[in-house]
């Protein structure tokens, strides 16, 4: 138990170091984190166990309703018994205000999400079926002192619940978190080594999880709860509980390292990774299942219903046996069945394991390799070219650990977030936004889940990538695509399901759907920079949390968009994952060479694409307040004032600041007023003469556009509103001109051409970096403005790549401006 | 970017590699012309393997500089991958890839046609014994299967210099001497051989060069023949104790 408990401690350390190694926060939080995950381990036990209460009542409920009649409180019913003999009247003509008072409380009792809904049901039987359409029971808890007699449905029920219980506890392994590479081996080739009896090896090995598992702790906690209920006396159920629990957690614990040991030395490679993937997913899904069907209202009785509509009748002894409820109920009984059960196991599992080893490692055998596609039948090969994408594809179809990481690990993490978010799963289903909108987020979340885990699943093998010209950068490329296709199979049929609900809004739903294929490519593709090197004991290294943020960029914004039917919203979202994605790449592009070398490395020289887009933030922000300081301050009688002000002095102000900071750097102003940092030969004069012709030709373009966009209701209202405005108040159109022709295209210019586009050239090259940079540009304009704005965009680009000068392209933004605001 | 013909395969000059506190390797320097075979000796936690993991571009010097036909070994990583080959003491491979599919999937991450790859390669895949269990998974194979496919992978894309670390460890006789007849061949061909060995034996009769780290300084460097003569006569085994056990004059 001291060598597990030392073990344990160890791993704690070892994550401690590693985050500390990552330059994070390296304080201990280990004992909060112990005593959180201990109070819930506790929790989780005791709801485990409060379903041996409900199941028998859900059980009559369902006898009960199968025969007409409705389940109450015995007080309840003994009211309506003294108001029917007291004042004899027809169930008709009974008053509602003495029915209220009798029923308030019976669907609060019974558990109802809706109790008031119950109280409504329960009244209305009244009225058609009297006094006889009610039946009650006669204690939810203590019902092994009625002769614990519940019937084989119940029986069965509960024995089942008792059975996940264990198995879930004995596949938890010893780590709470999902592990789906527990495949270490232990150090038994040299603990067997020594001249001792295997079997002595193994117990001890076997006490590990209870050293290092927290719900190995609480998990007596399950068998107080069900002899409390049973028997319905706390000091009984605490002394027994505990007498049966201690050992039942042993057997668990030596019950599962038993599956481990069998699964580690007799199963073939490729399949034990994958089973003890899929056993330690099993185990915690039981829990969090039990869990999950104690917290939400109606679950249980949703089970029970069918299974007594069956009339399944063969009970299950489990529950009998352990709590001694045989012939007369005696919780002593119980007591010695459960220590002879655990002792059986316990001597089971430590037999088993030294059988296996005894029989020695299985699978290297000459097992030929499993190959459905190569070489490809008649010359087709389905396989993608791409190498990287061909290895990806090979994982997830032939290693069965390929599933648990991509999918169980990601969804189990999801299902956790439904039942924190289950009081909104109704509402959601009623809207097709709603819908579609769980489904992105679902979407997003499960991305987000995969990329810090890409490279456990390359193990020991990662170092033939590393021997490959750009290996890892073609293979997390290629894991983002394949995680990227997981997520659209995945989304897919919901969607389907979505639009096949809401026949009048498919359309809607198809483009919700064909814009998260395109937004969660980014978002794929962001996740897996987030990866870290895998140390030698598997653990992964945790994310930065500024890094886990800036991947995260765009997917509330495109969220909030489809949940609010804002399509404009979701096109930023689409555009904003899209560059941070480039930004994320070139960062960790430059990072990528120091994986394995923390030691070593060094911040990629600035001006950044990630540089660019916080200092075009920082403009957003800082006008944001600053207009709303200058509104509150002017009167709301002078918005325009007030934002030409406040994006004028923003504006100049990130200009300059961003110029001093890169100055600091060694990047001066010259290097990014020209293309490639050099003086362009030629007369200056040309390109700044065709710039502004341009722009003068952009914004007659742009006039005609507001004339068109003025014919929709909206937007036409929203425009003619504002140009009253400024021709009724000259002083504001004056401001608001000096702003757009002499402030802003020099500060835009500067942040979206000069930084942003030159360093989205360099990540994305040609026309994608155009037109990238150019929708940036125009989504941090009103939607009505977006395309001729996307124009300028891609003009200026042009402009800038082609004359190698920032200053045609500040002159083109000034004329175009210029003629926008001349025509009002 | 240099790329002359007379200058070293390996040029590493006064390099130093520190992991944290950890000094690893102090002001080593060490040269390999092209077409020699270079053994690499020392004890272990010498800094043998940091040294192959600095040339092969994983890991960047602390300072100092490191050249492979004459560019930088981290600054040009991926040109100098293009160059190298490795292979690993340990090698593991994908459980669910057979050895013909790893290796399609090296070639192709080269940027080479594998059918074509594969049928340059089929004649060492003949002669390694290797051919028949091509198909079989790779994870399945023995130890010393496994190190030939590594020697395949690492041979795969015509290296100018091939890095080594404990290459017959595993192997029985016949494949070690296999082993040194491929190497002579590819030394013949122009080929530059780094690798590390305990074996002095291995080093002596396989070698023209040698270099011995201890305690992550370059204790001593020198064509074989020069080392023997340099201390009388003596085994190389010799020799190598002399320096790592810090008596060397």
């Amino acid at each position: 138990m001291a060598a597990a408990w030392r073990r344990a401690a160890a791993r704690r350390e070892q994550r401690r170091t590693l985050r500390a190694q990552q330059g994070g926060d390296s304080t201990d939080w280990g004992c909060l984190g112990s005593a959180f995950l201990l109070f819930f381990a506790l929790g989780a036990h005791g709801l485990a166990a409060r379903l041996l209460a409900d199941v028998p009542l859900a059980v009559q409920r369902a006898q009960a309703e199968a025969q007409g009649r409705l389940l109450v409180p015995w007080s309840a019913l003994e009211a309506l018994d003294r108001l029917e003999q007291a004042t004899p009247a027809p169930p008709r003509r009974r008053s509602e205000d003495d029915l209220r008072r009798i029923f308030q409380d019976a669907g609060q009792w019974l558990g109802e999400a809706k109790p008031h809904d119950y109280e409504e049901r329960l009244l209305a039987h009244y009225r058609v079926r009297g006094r006889d359409g009610f039946t009650t029971v006669p204690a939810r808890w203590g019902w092994a002192n009625d002769g614990g007699r519940l019937g084989a449905p119940a029986t069965l029920l509960a024995s089942l619940v008792m059975l996940a219980w264990f198995l879930g506890l004995a596949l938890q392994g010893e780590g709470v978190d999902l592990d789906p590479q527990r495949s270490r081996h232990p150090m038994w080739e040299w603990l067997l080594s020594h001249p001792v009896d295997p079997r002595a090896v193994f117990l001890a090995e076997m006490l590990a999880p209870l050293a290092a598992n927290v719900f190995f702790w609480a998990a007596p906690v399950f068998w107080v709860g069900a002899y409390w209920i049973a028997y319905d006396d706390f000091g009984l159920a605490l002394v027994a509980g505990l007498a049966v629990g201690v050992p039942l957690c042993v057997a668990a614990g030596c019950a599962g390292k038993a599956i481990e040991v069998v699964a580690l030395l007799r199963l073939p490679p490729r399949r034990r990774g994958a089973f003890l993937g899929l056993s330690a997913w099993l185990g915690q899904a039981l829990l969090m299942a039990l869990v999950l069907i104690a917290v939400t209202p109606g679950f249980v009785l949703a089970i029970v219903r069918p299974v007594v509509s069956l009339g399944a009748g063969a009970g299950l002894p489990i529950l009998a046996w352990s709590l001694g409820l045989e012939g007369s109920p005696s919780p002593w009984k119980g007591v010695l069945a459960c220590w002879l059960l655990a002792a059986v196991v316990t001597a089971l599992a430590v037999q088993v394991s030294a059988r296996a080893t005894r029989a020695g490692l299985a699978g290297a055998g000459e097992r030929t390799a499993d190959q459905p596609w190569l070489p490809a039948p008649a010359g087709r090969d389905p396989l993608p070219k791409d190498p990287a994408a061909r290895k990806e594809l090979l994982w997830i179809w032939r290693d069965r650990g390929a599933l648990v990481q991509v999918l169980l690990v990601p969804l189990t993490v999801a299902a956790v977030q439904l039942i924190n978010l289950r009081g909104l799963l109704p509402r959601v289903t009623e809207q097709w936004h709603l819908m579609t909108g769980a489904v992105v987020v679902f979407g997003s979340y499960f991305l987000i889940v995969l990329g810090p885990r890409s490279l456990i699943s390359e193990g020991a093998a990662l170092w033939i990538p590393l021997t490959w010209p750009r290996g890892l950068e073609s293979l997390l490329k290629a894991k983002a695509r394949l995680y990227w296709l997981v997520a659209l199979v995945i989304a897919s049929p919901l969607l389907l399901i979505t639009a096949i609900r809401f026949p009048a809004d498919a359309w809607k739903v198809a483009l919700a759907g064909a814009l998260f294929a395109v937004f969660g490519r980014s978002l794929a593709e962001k996740s897996v920079t987030l990866v870290g090197a895998p140390s030698s004991s598997g653990e992964p290294e945790p994310v930065p949390r500024g890094r886990r943020w800036a991947a995260l960029l765009g997917t509330l914004t495109f969220g909030v968009g489809i949940l609010s039917q804002q399509w404009h919203l979701v096109l930023v979202g689409v555009v904003y994952a899209a560059l941070t994605s480039a930004a994320m790449w070139q960062n960790f592009r430059a990072r990528l060479p120091f994986l394995f070398d923390p030691w070593s490395e060094r911040l990629p020289p600035p001006p950044t694409l990630m540089h660019a887009m916080i200092a075009i933030s920082a403009l957003v922000e800082v006008q944001t307040v600053l207009s709303a300081v200058l509104a509150a301050s002017l009167g709301a009688d002078r918005p325009f004032l007030a934002q030409a002000l406040g994006y004028g002095v923003s504006g100049l102000g990130v200009w300059l600041a961003m110029g001093l900071w890169l100055s600091d750097r060694g990047v001066q102003a010259g290097d990014v007023w020209s293309w490639d940092g050099r003086e362009p030969s030629g007369p200056p004069l040309l390109p700044q003469a065709l710039g502004a012709g341009l722009g003068l030709v952009l914004g007659a373009a742009a006039v005609g556009y507001s004339a068109l966009v003025q014919q929709q209701p909206d937007w036409g209202q929203a425009l003619r509103t504002a140009s009253a405005h400024l021709a009724a108040h000259p002083a504001e159109r004056f401001w608001l001109a000096v702003m757009a022709v002499g402030c802003a295209p020099v500060a835009e210019e500067y942040l979206f051409r000069g930084l942003l586009f030159r360093a989205l050239d360099r990540e994305w090259g040609g026309a994608r970096a155009i037109w990238g940079s150019a929708a940036f540009f125009a989504i941090y304009h009103p939607p009505q403005a977006w395309p001729p704005v996307l124009l300028v965009g891609v003009v200026g680009a042009l402009l800038f790549k082609g004359t190698r000068r920032l200053w045609p392209c500040v002159l083109l933004h000034m004329a175009y401006n210029g003629v926008v605001v001349w025509a009002g | 970017m240099t790329d002359s013909t007379d200058a070293p395969m390996v040029a590493v000059e006064r390099v130093s590699k520190a992991f944290g506190p950890k000094q690893a390797l102090l002001d080593v320097s060490l040269s390999v012309p092209a077409g020699q075979i270079c053994g690499l000796l020392g004890p272990n936690g010498a800094g043998k393997t940091t040294l192959f993991r600095l040339l092969m571009g994983i890991l960047r010097a602390s300072s100092g500089s490191l050249r492979i036909a004459g560019r930088d070994a981290f600054e040009q990583r991926v040109e100098v991958k293009r160059l190298v080959g490795f292979l690993p003491d340990e090698p593991v491979f994908y459980s669910y890839l057979s050895g013909r599919e790893t290796l399609e999937l090296s070639a192709g991450m080269h940027g080479l046609p594998a059918p074509a790859t594969l049928r340059r390669l089929a004649p060492l895949a003949e002669k390694l014994g290797l051919a028949s269990a091509l198909g079989q998974f790779a994870e399945d194979y023995s130890r010393g299967m496994k190190k030939k496919l590594g020697l395949m992978l690492a041979l795969l894309h015509g290296p100018q210099l091939l890095i080594l670390d404990e290459p017959t460890n595993g192997l029985d006789v016949e494949a070690t001497r296999l082993f040194y007849e491929l190497m002579r061949q590819e030394s013949a061909r122009g080929t530059t051989i780094l690798f590390s060995s305990h074996l002095m034996d291995q080093v002596t009769k396989l070698c023209t060069h040698a270099a011995v780290l201890h305690q992550g300084r370059l204790a001593v460097t020198g064509s074989i023949q020069a080392l023997l003569a340099r201390h009388d006569g003596q085994s190389l085994e010799d020799v190598f104790l002399r320096y790592t056990r810090g008596d060397a004059p």
